[in-house]
């Protein structure tokens, strides 16, 4: 059996050990898989993100983007704006970590800072499906993206609703596309429910959302699944290929204070931003990294479509818990294979942080 | 140094058998009472083989049967990993001791009172003894110092993706314990899975003949063949023994203080011990969670109980 | 069934003495056809010192100081007990605010369970265990003494809503929906049940007329009951009468023909988000191919009931 360095550091053993601490990812209590994946049958496949399909596509991928920005869903549209390997056909938005009303303004203030106001944004959910609306403004601020210094925006949503607008995209292109969900899943559930004929057209799902273990809103439970578990359920439910970038991998995604100065030191419109953004949380770093807290999370879930080497994925069966006293909104993961159910979904267990931080800046450079 | 007086309620059991072995060799515990509970295999085993360990490594101690069945749920057993008499095949010698008339709750309140305080709970089955007896005799909270369990996880679990088997089997019960307000630490598969031992540290430690070489070497040969037909890497983890080791050995694991609840609602989360890593919830920790544990340490502790058997 | 021209059944009765459940203890203490063996106590309306306090001064009222009362659970079998509709109705003392001389005597040392034990592994016959509270006790003796299960003849369950609204939340019925765990192992114990749930209960109601019978009596007792209920009819205003649920249990246990009942496979929800606590009745086991555990009351024979009450308060003190 063949054990992903990924799945722990080298050597990680002798540094608790010693230092009485996890290793990085482990101080989140995310990461450490070594153990569970010995006691496993190799039945199920592990492969790293070069596998992945889409990348051998020569053509642009047409992705639909859906997000409730936020900080991370900023710095995901950063990275999806300026790849060449994907075509944005548009930007959807959902309330999530704020209201529908900011976060559809925070999705116009960034494409015109960047200077793709052509890409369309339409408005959809303002609250969960069955549940009532909580916003993160505890992270993300009043406005949804405190920090940058915004000019006042000079476009507006386009008036049609968000799952109407991704299925005439979706229709109307000769290619199957990619969702990319950067918030609740609202949106791509209501989708999904209204338009069965376009599954089939639907070539992935990548959302960053859940965890294989554990949660940052419960302690079971990720804020985007968390938020609207039934769209969750309904989405995983589903059948099309999903890509799941929880938290075992985005909390990877950090800058150190390193990164931060050297983000600084991109002199472009997406050089500026993606520093400022950073800015807003830099004096916090997690508990035993030089990590500064900052989320960066959905940026992960762009990245699973234009670098998934970054990525280590696990094929496994996912299913989002609706109905538990204490883990509602908790993905779960059947990392050992006990539920004998058919994998359906690909699990980042790992980041390859330096990588993934590497990306983001060519993803600045560019943006002039 | 004065023995900790604990009662062992579990299961036997394949690693309860190391588990109790392991406590007698000891020498730190002074063990008050076997209480048998229906978990790996049902009650019409495990309490039988509590009966016949207790006699095997003569501890001498009261064997008061349990909960044939769990609280709520209806009854699981798992006969593939403990063989359909629990000790993996191992037939031990028939015993001269006999059983308790008193059930095992009142076995324990018994012992609680006489040991006015001091009484530690070794709880390396399913929780539904504990839970009976909490729910019976609601007084014995003062009385119990720490339950030292093996159940749960707090990451991936072994019976449903989260849920452990102790816990899966009667989430409910281990419900009523973490409720208790009882001291409690808790030996999740987090931990115990970073003690697995391979074939080779195996045949190893079980080399040297002793006493009870025929208990150890037959449940081993059994563990071993069962993960050579499900394709499995070779080796065994002792969860209880780990739980045991850590009553008298605290350094064998490192653990934390968290707030933990058990699920039972859920139907894919059902029995998963949910701890609040994150503190979201703003708790006061109940549990004290085995975060990691020392497998060099459990191993030479296991090592001494081979050579307490052999003289 | 004896009773009816037998001998006396021997009968143990769980308490959270409220209005209706001291009802339920007279009309028992003045049955000749039953013999009250011991009474347990659970918290409920009002705290457990002061259902106990309630039942041995009912007890002290009818001069039967030689029936033992013990002290069972003050929390049900998980967590706490959420908040209750019941409160108010039965008033601040739990007796509809209605003053009875304080008992000289005090609880038995023992818990709810041993005495429960105890009295079953006495008796030379079966024992009709008659439950009117949340089912923790029932359900904690259940777990402590499997083996005394087969003495149990059967269990009479005031609780549950079948097929009517509930009224703990809109579809639990309180003793139910206060303890469901509880409820789901008494449920399936393999004992046979008779549920007298508010579906029947609420057709066993008392009219003013019937009250004021038990006030004209001549008993000490028949005019104890009707003040209780003065407070306790404020709540049924435009109703025909108030509802005696603990009473009809009581009465059901010594009376087949009383109620008219359906076989049915019961269930207590335990995890629904809105229907926790909820009695999931099969009538037959027809739906989920189950096997009946229970027989589920849909009506009474309201006038014999109300005799029999009537004359139970008569022949007390």
């Amino acid at each position: 059996m063949v054990f992903s360095p990924f799945f722990a550091p080298e050597g990680w053993e002798a540094k608790a050990k010693k230092e009485g601490v996890l290793p990085c990812g482990m101080a989140l209590r995310q990461g450490d898989f070594s153990c569970i994946l010995k006691e496993t049958s190799d039945a199920l496949l592990r492969r790293t993100g070069e596998e992945f399909e889409a990348v051998k596509t020569t053509e642009k991928i047409p992705v639909l983007l859906d997000g409730d920005p936020g900080h991370d869903d900023a710095m995901a549209m950063v990275l999806a704006l300026s790849s060449d390997l994907v075509e944005v056909r548009g930007m959807t938005v959902v309330a999530g970590n704020s209201t529908l009303q900011n976060t559809s303004r925070n999705a116009i203030r960034v494409l015109e800072w960047v200077g793709r106001a052509d890409v369309p944004v339409c408005q959809g959910a303002a609250r969960p499906l069955m549940r009532r609306l909580e916003i993160a403004d505890s992270v993300h601020g009043e406005s949804g993206l405190d920090g940058p210094v915004f000019p006042p925006i000079t476009h507006a949503p386009v008036e049609q609703n968000a799952w109407d607008f991704m299925a005439e995209k979706v229709r109307g292109c000769e290619e199957k596309t990619v969702l990319v969900g950067m918030g609740p899943l609202t949106n791509i559930a209501i989708f999904l429910l209204a338009n069965p004929e376009l599954h089939q057209k639907i070539a992935r799902i990548c959302l960053m959302g859940g965890a294989a273990v554990g949660g940052n809103w419960t302690p079971t439970a990720e804020f985007n699944i968390w938020e609207d578990a039934e769209a969750a359920r309904i989405v995983f439910d589903a059948g099309i290929p999903i890509t799941m970038c929880g938290l075992d991998a985005t909390n990877k995604a950090r800058p150190t204070l390193d990164d931060l100065a050297r983000f600084h030191a991109i002199d472009t419109r997406g050089g500026r931003l993606v520093a400022s953004l950073m800015d807003f949380f830099k004096d916090r770093t997690l508990p035993g990294t030089d990590w500064l807290e900052v989320p960066m999370h959905d940026a992960v879930a762009v990245a699973a479509v234009v670098a998934p080497q970054v990525l280590t994925l696990r094929d496994c069966h996912v299913t989002v818990d609706i109905e538990g006293e204490h883990t509602q909104g908790c993905t779960v993961c059947d990392l050992r294979g006990v539920t004998g159910k058919a994998p359906n979904v690909q699990v980042a267990m790992d980041l390859d942080r330096e990588a993934f931080i590497d990306l983001l800046a060519a993803a600045c450079e560019k943006l002039k | 140094m004065k023995k900790i007086p604990v009662i062992i309620d579990c299961d036997p059991g394949t690693d309860d058998a190391f588990a109790i072995a392991l406590a007698k060799s000891s020498g730190r515990l002074d063990i008050r009472a076997l209480t048998p509970v229906s978990g790996n295999v049902g009650l019409e085993h495990t309490a039988p083989n509590a009966l016949a360990l207790n006699d095997y490594l003569d501890l001498g101690a009261p064997v008061g049967k349990g909960a044939d069945r769990p609280m709520i749920k209806e009854r699981v057993v798992n006969p593939a990993t403990h063989g359909e008499n629990g000790l993996g095949g191992v037939e031990l010698p028939a015993p001269r001791c006999t059983f308790e008339e008193d059930p095992a709750w009142d076995v324990i309140y018994r012992e609680a009172v006489a040991q006015k305080g001091e009484l530690e709970i070794a709880a390396i089955g399913p929780l539904t003894n504990i839970a009976i007896t909490l729910l019976k005799y609601p007084d014995i909270k003062p009385l119990i110092k720490r339950i030292t369990m093996m159940g749960g996880a707090w990451g991936v679990g072994n019976s449903t993706p989260y849920a452990e088997f102790n816990i899966w089997v009667d989430p409910h019960a281990c419900d009523v314990v973490f409720k208790s307000g009882i001291p409690i630490t808790m030996v999740g598969l987090d931990a115990t899975r970073q003690t697995f031992f391979t074939a080779e540290e195996m045949d190893r430690l079980l080399a040297p003949d002793c006493a009870i070489a025929p208990l150890l070497r037959g449940i081993w040969e059994y563990t071993r063949a069962q993960k050579a037909r499900e394709g499995r890497e070779s080796g065994i983890i002792l969860h209880d023994a780990l739980a045991i080791a850590a009553v008298y050995c605290p350094e064998v694991i490192r653990t934390e203080p968290y707030f933990a609840t058990c699920e039972v609602r859920g139907s894919l989360t059902e029995g998963q011990t949910v701890v609040d890593l994150p503190n979201r919830w703003k708790k006061e920790p109940n549990v004290d969670v085995a975060m990691s544990a020392d497998k060099e340490k459990l191993y030479a502790l296991l090592q001494e109980m081979v050579a307490f058997y052999q003289n | 069934m004896r009773g009816q021209e037998g001998r006396p059944i021997p009968i143990l009765l769980d308490v959270d003495t409220g209005i209706d459940d001291a009802l339920a203890l007279l009309y028992l203490l003045g049955e000749p056809r039953a013999r009250l063996l011991g009474i347990t106590a659970m918290e409920g309306s009002v705290p457990l010192a002061q259902v106990a306090r309630n039942t041995l001064a009912i007890l002290q009222l009818c001069g039967r100081e030689d029936i033992p009362v013990a002290l069972g659970a003050k929390k049900p079998l998980l967590g706490q007990f959420s908040p209750s509709g019941k409160g108010a109705i039965h008033g601040e003392n739990g007796l509809g605010d209605v003053s009875i001389p304080d008992p000289v005597r005090q609880p038995e040392p023992c818990r709810a369970v041993e005495l429960m034990a105890r009295l079953i592994e006495e008796s030379t016959e079966k024992v009709t265990v008659v439950a009117v509270a949340a089912m923790t006790n029932l359900a904690t003796f259940l777990l402590c003494y499997p083996h005394l299960k087969g003495k149990i003849g059967q269990l009479v369950l005031m609780g549950g809503a079948a097929w009517c609204r509930g009224n703990f939340s809109p579809v639990a019925e309180a003793n139910i929906g206060r303890d469901p765990e509880a409820a789901q192992i008494v449920f399936s114990a393999g004992i046979p049940i008779k549920l007298a749930g508010l579906d029947v209960t609420y057709k066993a109601y008392a009219t003013a007329a019937e009250r004021e019978a038990w006030r004209d009596c001549g008993t000490r007792a028949g005019r104890f009951a009707w003040e209780m209920f003065v407070h306790y009819a404020s709540f049924y205003e435009g109703a025909p009468g108030c509802a005696l649920h603990d009473p009809l249990a009581a009465a059901w246990a010594l009376d087949e023909a009383l109620v008219k009942s359906l076989p049915a496979h019961l269930e207590a929800d335990l995890c629904g988000r809105s229907t926790r606590g909820a009695t999931v009745v099969d009538a037959g086991g027809a739906r989920t191919g189950c096997p009946c555990n229970a027989l589920v009351g849909v009506e009474v024979d309201r006038e014999a009931f109300a005799h029999r009450l009537l004359a139970a308060l008569r022949r007390l003190p």
